[in-house]
Order: structure tokens, then sequence, then C-alpha cells
């Protein structure tokens, strides 16, 4: 699970995000919210991408603030909008992320394969198309073994047989292995494939449990 | 026609000469702030380059380099998105449309045009008529060849200059090497002219001082002198980490692995001066000082790098902040602190990236 303690965020004066208290319990949650409501500061902060004040504990075990190396490796992340030096392959990204996350690369290629993106592997980003970054964003997200994984707008800009293929390897982690997920949506998400266990709303600058 | 070039002066020159101001202050300051009698120096260096053809190809080489820079410069920005309006000169015509590439060209040059004017008076004066010659149509050719380049990128003809290794040749990657790829890839030009002076600077130096008795102080200023013209490489890489490697936040690399990984970063891009040093070895300096010249040199620009960490730290800054460091240094080694200064300044380098890495946001 996931605790936010008197979590803000602000740029300048201005708070964007201000959480006082939430838990959210491991399940496939689903974060909701118009555009620039804050999901993706959110996302963000939860992977230690953005500085914050406040705290966000792990399983009440590990805080960001504190241990930091522990939190961030049960966390994994894949952007709405990726972007990756244009020079690298998607062979030599999975490497770098598997090295990192301590991934097996053998089962990120398998995924890559399920989003028939396997046969530009050996090409540089440079010559993809969005869509496929946006697939290779999401087969690297899945490297190591993490307890949760952020999905920020998982499933723009891909095809549906894609959506399909992403909500089945999802389903699969979350049964096979227990791992978590918080996918946003900036629509109303309607999709058979997956059963959101809860749902969030981010509102007016905090995130609450939609009814 | 006096608006179109009004406007390319603002969109493309304009930004030309604001991105490359760290350059240029950096090359006014060694070529007329370093010798004693700057005007005599410069009469005398540029006799030689007349009276010599090996020297004049030289110099050739250094102008086709920094052409380079330029071509490089226009074709990306005139790629951009913001750019796009520009495919209305097509609509000028041939010949319009290439005097105002021309203009653009001009201007952009223009630092090499004055220079090779002062050259072509020199030679005159030394009765070199045929070097004369040579350096007018160097700079022609120069000036009036490439604005057909920019037409075809225009015209979405053309890309990039692009010189790379073939494709089969393939390097690992890891992180900590990925801005340098970055440079060879996507900043060669830059990368090319920014070795050519640092190397250059460090040729000078063996070349023309010959000390009485060993001291390491001049060899370990000098070094640090050429480690500083990297200062515009520092600043592409904390870009292009920035920009490219923000997802690397996610990894789970402790600070100090991932300090250890610029420390890395930059070894590798001093490599070239390093080796280069070696030329100067045993009359400059002994096997231990020559660890001290190479851990000074990276413990500096990983210093000028976290900076960059600092909120608000745009190019401006970061120029004062190099001449700082750079100065600072100056006063340091006069007092001789032997391994003491590097020590120093990886540990004001590790307090800072400490301090400010995780709270960095652009």
């Amino acid at each position: 699970m996931l605790r936010f303690e008197q979590v803000k965020k602000q740029y300048s004066s201005t708070t964007v995000l201000s959480v006082d208290s939430l838990l959210i319990n491991k399940g496939l949650v689903l974060l909701q919210g118009e555009n620039g409501s804050g999901k993706t500061t959110l996302l963000k902060i939860i992977a230690g991408l953005l500085p914050f004040e406040g705290n966000i504990l792990f399983n009440d075990t590990f805080s960001l603030k504190k241990q930091r190396l522990q939190f961030i490796r049960q966390i994994n992340y894949a952007e709405a909008e990726p972007i990756y030096p244009e020079f690298l392959t998607a062979k030599e990204l999975v490497k770098l992320f598997c090295y990192a996350k301590k991934g097996n690369v053998q089962f990120i290629e398998n995924l890559l394969e399920q989003l028939h993106i396997i046969d530009v592997y050996n090409k540089p980003v440079s010559t993809y198309s969005s869509g496929m970054i946006k697939k290779l964003s999401l087969a690297l997200a899945f490297a190591g073994t993490p307890s949760w994984i952020l999905l920020d707008e998982p499933f723009i800009t891909i095809d549906k047989n894609s959506v399909a293929a992403i909500c089945q390897i999802i389903n699969k982690k979350y049964s096979d292995d227990g791992v978590s997920f918080l996918i946003t949506s900036h629509q109303n998400f309607n999709n058979e494939n997956l059963s959101f266990t809860a749902s969030l709303l981010v509102q007016d600058h905090t995130v609450k449990f939609a009814e | 026609m006096r608006t179109t070039l009004i406007i390319l002066q603002k969109v493309l020159v304009n930004h030309f000469y604001r991105l490359n101001a760290g350059l240029f202050m950096f090359l006014f300051y060694v070529l007329f702030g370093l010798p004693q009698n700057a005007g005599d120096f410069h009469i005398a260096i540029a006799t030689i380059i007349v009276k010599s053809q090996l020297f004049l190809l030289l110099v050739f080489a250094a102008w086709l380099l920094y052409n380079f820079k330029c071509i490089d410069y226009i074709c990306k920005h005139l790629k951009g998105p913001a750019q796009l309006f520009l495919t209305s000169l097509e609509n000028f015509g041939f010949f319009k449309c290439y005097i105002s590439f021309a203009f653009v060209q001009f201007m952009v040059y223009l630092p090499i045009t004055a220079y090779s004017i002062f050259l072509v008076i020199v030679a005159l004066k030394n009765h070199a008529y045929i070097a004369a010659a040579e350096i007018i149509a160097c700079v022609a050719v120069m000036i009036l060849s490439v604005p057909l380049l920019y037409r075809m990128v225009l015209q979405r003809r053309w890309s990039e200059i692009n010189i790379g290794l073939p494709a089969f040749i393939r390097f690992p990657k890891p992180l900590f090497l990925l801005p340098v790829f970055y440079l060879l890839k996507k900043r060669k030009q830059m990368l090319l002219v920014t070795k050519f002076f640092s190397l250059g600077i460090l040729w000078l130096f063996i070349k023309g001082f010959n000390p009485d008795h060993y001291d390491i102080r001049p060899t370990l200023f000098c070094f640090l002198l050429a480690a500083i013209a990297n200062c515009t490489i520092v600043f592409e890489t904390r870009n292009f980490e920035e920009e490219y490697l923000s997802i690397s936040g996610n990894f789970p690399l402790s600070l100090t692995r991932r300090f250890i990984n610029i420390l890395l970063m930059y070894a590798v891009l001093l490599m070239p001066e390093m080796i280069f040093l070696w030329k100067g070895y045993p009359v400059y300096f002994n096997l231990f000082d020559y660890l001290q010249l190479a851990f000074v040199s990276i413990a500096m620009l990983c210093l000028l790098h976290v900076c960059l960490l600092i909120e608000n730290t745009t190019m401006e800054t970061f120029i004062k902040i190099v001449f700082g460091v750079g100065m600072g240094l100056f006063f340091i080694i006069l007092y001789n602190p032997g391994i003491a200064l590097a020590l120093f300044l990886f540990i004001i380098a590790f307090a800072i990236f400490h301090a400010y890495y995780y709270d960095f946001e652009k």
C-alpha cells in the first residue's frame, strides 16, 4: 500500500496538488481527472521524479524521503509521452532498464513481441512512430520486480489490438505476481478487459476516492 | 526583402550568437586577454600563417570546423517546427531565396570573415599575394556555397551533416556514457570545435613554454584552461540529461552512484586532452602530478556540472560561474595545493549534488 502524509506540490506559490492523508491499497487502481488536474504530477511524485513537501510511505516501511532507494525499487513508471535518446535502439533501452532494475531481458522481449514491435528491436527509436515509443515505454515499465507499476495514460496513441494486449499483460502481472497498478486516464474509462479494484479522482488540487 | 532579412536575422542569426556567447567570450579571452601585447602577438601569428602553406591549411581547417558548426546550427534550427513558416521563402524564387540565406551565412560567419580581412592585409603587407588570394577564395567558397545547402534543408531535400560510425559497429551504452554518445551523434561539430580549441591550448603551451625548472603549476593552469574550454559540453550534457534521461530518476541508484557516473563521464570526455598531454612528459609533469592534473580537471567539470542543478542557472549565469571557478582556481594553484585541490573540488561538487539533485526541477 501507499500512504500519503501531508503531500503538497507547489509551483512558485501556486499549489497544484495537496493530499493531507490518503491510503491506496494494493490492487488495480484507476486514477481519473481532467487535463491539468495533477494526475501526472502525482505519478511523478510517487516515482521519485519530482520534489514535493510531505512524505509517502510504501507498506508503512519505506519512506520516499528517508529510504528513497528501497522505495524506488518498488515503483516503476511509464510516462504519458515518453522521450528517449534518439540514437538508442529498443534493445539498448531494454538492456539499460533491465540492468538498472535488475530485470529479465527475455521477459521484456516477450512483451515487445506481444505488442508487435519486436521486428524493430535493433533499430534506433528515432525511426519509431509515437505509438511504437509508447508501447516500448509500457514494456519497459515491467522491468524488474516492482510492487507498483504506474502507467500514465497507457492507452493513448496505441492501436486497439495493442490496448487489448496491454490489458492482458496487466491482468496477468496482477494475478500471477501480485503487482499493483495505478493507471491514469483523462477520459471516462470504459474497458471491459480491466477490473479496477478502486478508483481515485484528482479534482480541486487534491486526490480522493471516487464514489 | 529588407523585412525578410530582419526576420532571418532575428530568428537565425541572433539566436546563434546568444547560444554561442560562451564560446565567443572564451575565445576573446584566450586571444586578447591572455597575450601581454595582443596586437603584436596577433600580427606575429598572422605573419607566420600567411608565410607558411601548412599553417594556412590548418587555419582553413579551423574555419571549416566553424563552418560545420554554423551549418549544423542553421540546419537544425530550420527543421524546427517553429521555423516552418520560413518555407514561404521558397515562393521568392531561387535568386532571392539564395540571397536571403547568403545573408544568414555571412552574418554567422562574420567572426571568420573579419579575421580573414586582417589576414589578407597582413599577407599583402608581406607580399604574400598567393596566400591573400587563397584566403579570399576560401572565405568566398564557404560563404557562397552553403546557402545552397540551407535551401535544400528548407525544401526538406537534405537534413544535416552526418559523420558517424557504420551501423554494424555498436558499443555498449551504459547510463553514464549516454551523454557522450549524444554529443558524438548529435553535437559532433560542437564537440569537434571544442576539442580543437582545448587541444590547441595544450599544443600552444607545450610548443611555446620552455620551463627552466620543474614546476607543475603552469601545466596545471594550462590543463585547467583546456578543461574549461569544455564548458559548453557541460551545458549540453546537463540539457541532455534533463530532456532525455529524466526517467533515470526512477532507477534505484544511490546519489553516490549517480555522482560516480558523472565522474566517469567527464573522465571519458577529457580522454583526448589526457592522452594529448603525454606529449609534455617528462618535462612538464611527472607521473604523480599527472594524476593531479587528471583529477583536478575532472573534479572541476563535475563542479560546473552540479552548479547547473542549482535553480535558474541560465547559460549567462553559467558563464559567470565558469569564469568565477576559473579565476578562483588560478589563485589557488599559485599556492601549489597538490592533490588536495582535487579532493576539495570533489567534496564541494558532491555536497552541491547531494543538496540539489532531488530538488532540481526545470
